[in-house]
């Protein structure tokens, strides 16, 4: 990145968080704010200086006058709590508990056009929340959902009841809501009515109405590509995969015994287990089973897109368009060096621009140039 | 149907604050216990209950009416382990407890009882169902898939749990919490005095690991016996403390009577009768070499090295630095074969200079 683009972003975060932009600040503080440990990533030419952390804050005054007058790119706190947050080695912080979350990220779902990945992330984020509170039973107002800023969301939980938790309890959430682990012994017994029993004996009908309807050829030499299933095993199977649908509704126990069908299910069999991920939440493992992960503050800005990490009420998700919702700089005019061709909608509009220098509104100006693909080219 | 405690089942249950009551009452108490014979029989036989549960065992055979006696050994059994410092047998001594523990509850047909303990273990018995976070806490430790949470009928906030399984639960919690305060806080002043019975357990730990130590390696001994085979071969007059932990730990690691002896007989003033008889005396007694605690006491711990700073006992020391070697030495005999193979490729790389 330039000098000048450098400036020019590091110019535009100072004036969101001291004030200048209407609507912005950093009015957003974490439960027990003085027992989190703080992170900072800055602007800088020096790609490899590292996150300035360790850092802890005595009060809400405190952290904003640090983001009024350090201006940083990235800005986190941990989400555990700490005895002594601000300790430099982590031996010596003293964990007493840390926050359950869970991670969305486009990254780990789609590859697609930004606004696309986005839509489909919410999705998930839809899926994740039924299930923390309708199956999970966790209160709505107990959920705190961010817009990452980035690629997704996190949903983060801090209830005193489950802070405490080590990383086996909380693996045990996360791979209900990702539908890892599923056991077909355990998935075939009735009733299958509910939660993930229900989804399983959906996503297994929509396999088992898959096969049935492909061409004969092409149904065998399926079938008989799965490990352990014979060619004559596989026709026999075909033949009466009728009555195996019925015997799916009526007395799925019965079908245990069924090499196909425990085949078909298996968990590193395609087809079924995409049928079984479109059903469940992909929340990134690792950030939910982590105990001392730092997170992004709600509030602050994503120095890699310039957006803002946005607190969302459960309610007001579904209105929520993070390329307008999430964008906090305005329709001044500004001149950047696009590296290449690219179309992007923001603030209501698609930006067509092509490579080289393009006047667009200073939003997506911020935005291009936080994700690297543009640089500022002077002049406005 | 009996719907009261009662003594006898304190012995059962004897983390109840009713249990600590009923010592309190008699006035027992830790400290000072090894002042007094009925003291000392309660810490051999504690020392006891924890050496059964070394031994895998999962029932600890109680007195016939000694209530007392059932619940301080209980109380000096979890003393002395964590006066051991030694997880394994803390673990070993959980699994025990809890197994015990799980039995009577299992059996328990007092329902006055069943509830007293199911308070003070934190534990709710369940009408088929638990809440997720609760289920969350108890079975996340238990393998099997049929545990994980997705494999569960989960509705509203509510796992499904038959009784069958919720049996499992309990067991499970009951060790989880009998491990939970394990290493207690023991005060200086206890640990010196228990010391002979916590040394009798690490012991006995050191006795059950033998198995590992295979063939006798000299260079792997401790700092501490290897002053003592020095003094011995340079003729000093060892004390008896000196002579017995030296004897003990050369024992431990696998000599015969006739072997330790050998090296008295390196002094220039050797007495094979007095020797022999000495030698005879510890071995048939099944003496276990000291913990490094009784050793630095009686004067022995000398030319403490590095590797002395993570163990507790000189049997611990040998294990770990006879892994160490045995390490090396593959290393070095790899290194051997590539420099030797890289000598015939290539000579000029390894050939030494001019
Ligand atoms: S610390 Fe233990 S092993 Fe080391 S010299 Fe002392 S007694 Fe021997």
């Amino acid at each position: 990145m330039k000098p000048a683009t450098l400036e020019f972003l590091r110019q535009r975060f100072f004036a969101y968080y001291n004030g200048a932009i209407p609507g912005a600040g950093a009015g957003y503080s974490p439960e027990s704010l003085t027992e989190r440990e703080w992170g900072f990533l800055f602007f800088t030419e020096n790609q490899r200086s590292g996150m300035r952390r360790h850092i802890s804050f005595t009060s809400q005054d405190e952290l904003t006058s640090y983001l009024k007058s350090m201006v940083p790119a990235h800005v986190y706190y941990s989400t555990a709590y700490y005895t002594h947050p601000g300790a430099a080695q982590m031996a010596d912080k003293e964990w007493r508990g840390a926050d359950v979350i869970f991670d969305l990220d486009a990254d780990h779902i789609v590859r697609a056009p930004y606004d696309i990945m986005l839509a489909r992330v919410k999705e998930e984020l839809f899926k994740l929340i039924d299930m923390l509170t309708g199956e999970l039973g966790f209160a709505k107002r107990d959920l705190r959902i961010n817009f990452s800023g980035g690629r997704g969301y996190h949903v983060h939980l801090p209830l005193l009841s489950i802070r405490g938790w080590d990383t086996a309890e909380r693996r045990e959430l996360v791979n209900y809501v990702s539908g890892t682990g599923l056991s077909f012994d355990s998935m075939m017994t009735p009733p299958q009515k509910s939660g993930w029993k229900l989804r399983y004996h959906d996503a297994l009908e929509d396999e088992l109405t898959r096969i049935a309807g492909l061409p004969r050829e092409d149904a065998l030499s399926y079938l008989s590509g799965l490990s352990g299933i014979s060619e004559t095993f596989a026709a026999g199977f075909l033949k009466n995969i009728g009555q195996t649908q019925n015997l799916l509704r009526s007395n799925p126990e019965k079908l245990l015994a069924n090499k196909v069908v425990r085949a078909i299910a298996n968990a590193e069999n395609e087809p079924f287990q995409a049928g079984i991920l479109s059903r469940a939440a992909q929340a990134d493992e690792p950030v939910t089973t982590d105990v001392k992960r730092l997170i992004r503050h709600p509030g602050s800005l994503h120095g890699g897109s310039g957006m803002r990490v946005v607190p969302i009420p459960v309610d007001q998700l579904d209105a929520f368009d993070p390329l307008i919702d999430a964008v906090v700089f305005g329709e001044r005019n500004v001149s950047v060096d696009c590296a290449f061709n690219l179309s992007m909608p923001i603030l209501g509009n698609t930006y067509t621009l092509t490579a080289g220098r393009n006047i667009v509104p200073e939003a997506l100006g911020v935005f291009l140039c936080c994700r690297g693909i543009a640089e500022l080219s002077g002049g406005t | 149907m009996r719907t009261s405690v009662e003594k006898r089942d304190l012995a059962h249950y004897p983390f109840l604050p009713e249990a600590q009551g009923l010592l309190a009452s008699r006035g027992i108490k830790v400290a000072g216990l090894s002042g007094s014979k009925i003291g000392c029989s309660y810490l051999d036989r504690a020392a006891e209950r924890v050496i059964t549960a070394l031994d895998g065992k999962t029932v600890y055979p109680e007195s016939e009416d000694d209530v007392v006696s059932d619940i301080i050994t209980y109380v000096l059994a979890r003393v002395l382990a964590s006066a051991a410092k030694d997880k394994r047998t803390m673990d070993r001594l959980c699994k025990m407890e809890a197994a015990r523990v799980y039995a009577y509850f299992h059996a328990e047909e007092n329902e006055l009882l069943k509830k007293r303990v199911c308070e003070e273990l934190g534990l709710e018995l369940g009408d088929g169902s638990l809440p997720v976070i609760r289920y969350v806490e108890l079975a996340s430790r238990v393998r099997d898939a049929k545990w994980r949470l997705i494999n569960r009928d989960v509705e509203s906030g509510f796992v499904s749990v038959s009784s069958d399984e919720m049996d499992v639960l309990i067991a499970e919690r009951i060790r989880a919490i009998l491990s939970s305060g394990l290493p207690l806080d023991i005060p200086e002043s206890i640990a010196k005095e228990f010391l002979p019975w916590s040394d009798k357990i690490l012991s006995a730990v050191q006795e059950r690991t033998l198995v590992e130590f295979g063939a006798i390696d000299e260079s792997a001994y401790p700092p501490c016996i290897q002053a003592l085979i020095a003094a011995a071969a340079a003729g000093v007059n060892l004390t008896h403390s000196g002579r017995f932990s030296m004897t003990a730990f050369l024992h431990n690691v696998g000599m015969n009577a006739e072997q330790v002896a050998g090296i008295f007989a390196r002094s220039p003033d050797y007495n094979p009768d007095m020797t022999n008889y000495q030698v005879d005396h510890i071995l048939t007694n099944e003496y276990t070499t000291p913990s490094c605690a009784t050793m630095l006491t009686h004067g022995v711990c000398v030319n403490k090295d590095r590797l002395c700073e993570s163990v507790s006992h000189p049997l611990n020391y040998y294990r770990s630095k006879k892994k160490m070697l045995e390490k090396m030495r593959i290393k070095e005999e790899a290194l051997a074969k590539k420099a030797e193979t890289a000598e015939k490729e290539n000579p000029e790389v390894t050939s030494p200079g001019p």
